[in-house]
């Protein structure tokens, strides 16, 4: 399986060349620490990180 | 000295209050059975009101904290084999986005090995959601406090945390393991000047703050 990348700005994970999420191509192979959001209105994790869309996502971005 | 026969009358008057007490006691028996069921038939039509008396508390205590949108979230620590959160997270993404288990989230920290943390309304689901998936090995008993979980999503930048004459570990870097004092500090660019104590010259060197921890930490 390929490495994953992580968006800069969203910090969403993707095994592609565009952020699933913002549609940015900013993305960084150095990346820790996964978080999965299944249901942002209700998470608490989702509202303390400011995540508003279901997807996986890293916790720290360099 | 009194009579023996009045003794006996009034024994006999005894005896015979005693019969009328007995009857007495026998209707007032009737009596309260009948407002037993009388009781037990207000208690029927009152039972309701109690029931409704607790919504209404729990509405109460579920109010103060709105500031938070989902104030019924609890996190549980999934043990899993050593080395496969990831494999078990990304099993656990595919499970729960098909059959739509109500679980809010899950976190894979480093700094948290060998588990997983499930965030999900009841405890139920998230053993819904972990039930058959490979390399679960058991669940920590209760449930974690968010505010335990608070401090590994928000990380402050190290170098916020530096200031001038503080004394650091560099812990990165070829000067890993030596210890410095710090003279200066760029916030921008997250750098921070420090003169290593343990070189025998007195050297500044500029480093990443990510590579400086605050001793005694």
């Amino acid at each position: 399986m390929a490495k994953e990348k992580a968006c800069r700005k969203c910090k969403a994970l993707t095994s592609g060349k565009v952020c699933p999420v913002c549609k940015s191509t900013d993305l960084s192979p150095d990346w820790s620490g996964i978080i999965l959001v299944f249901d942002p209105a209700k998470s608490l994790v989702a509202s303390t990180l400011e995540i508003t869309t279901p997807s996986r996502y890293a916790l720290k971005v360099q | 000295m009194s009579d023996p026969r009045e003794d006996q009358e009034e024994d006999l008057d005894v005896s015979l209050d005693d019969e009328d007490n007995n009857q007495d006691l026998e209707d007032t028996d009737e009596a309260q059975q009948g407002k037993e069921e009388e009781a037990s038939a207000t208690a029927a039509a009152a039972k309701p009101a109690p029931a409704a008396a607790p919504t209404t508390t729990t509405t109460a205590s579920a109010a103060p904290p709105s500031d938070r949108p989902a104030s019924d979230s609890r996190f549980f620590a999934i043990r899993t084999t050593g080395g496969q959160e990831r494999m078990v997270a990304d099993m656990l993404y595919t499970k729960v986005t098909a059959k739509k288990i109500g679980i809010r989230s899950v976190m894979v920290l480093d700094s948290f090995k060998g588990y997983i943390i499930v965030e999900a309304p009841d405890a139920n689901v998230a053993y819904e959601g972990l039930a058959g998936i490979r390399h679960v090995r058991g669940q920590i008993r209760g449930d974690l406090p968010f505010k335990d979980i608070e401090g590994y999503l928000i990380k402050k930048p190290t170098v916020t945390e530096l200031n001038i004459d503080d004394t650091v570990e560099v812990i990165a870097g070829p000067f890993k393991g030596m210890k410095a004092k710090i003279t200066r500090v760029d916030y921008e660019k997250q750098e921070a000047t420090v003169v290593l104590l343990d070189s025998p010259y007195q050297i500044p060197v500029t480093v990443d703050a990510n590579y400086l921890k605050k001793a005694g930490h």
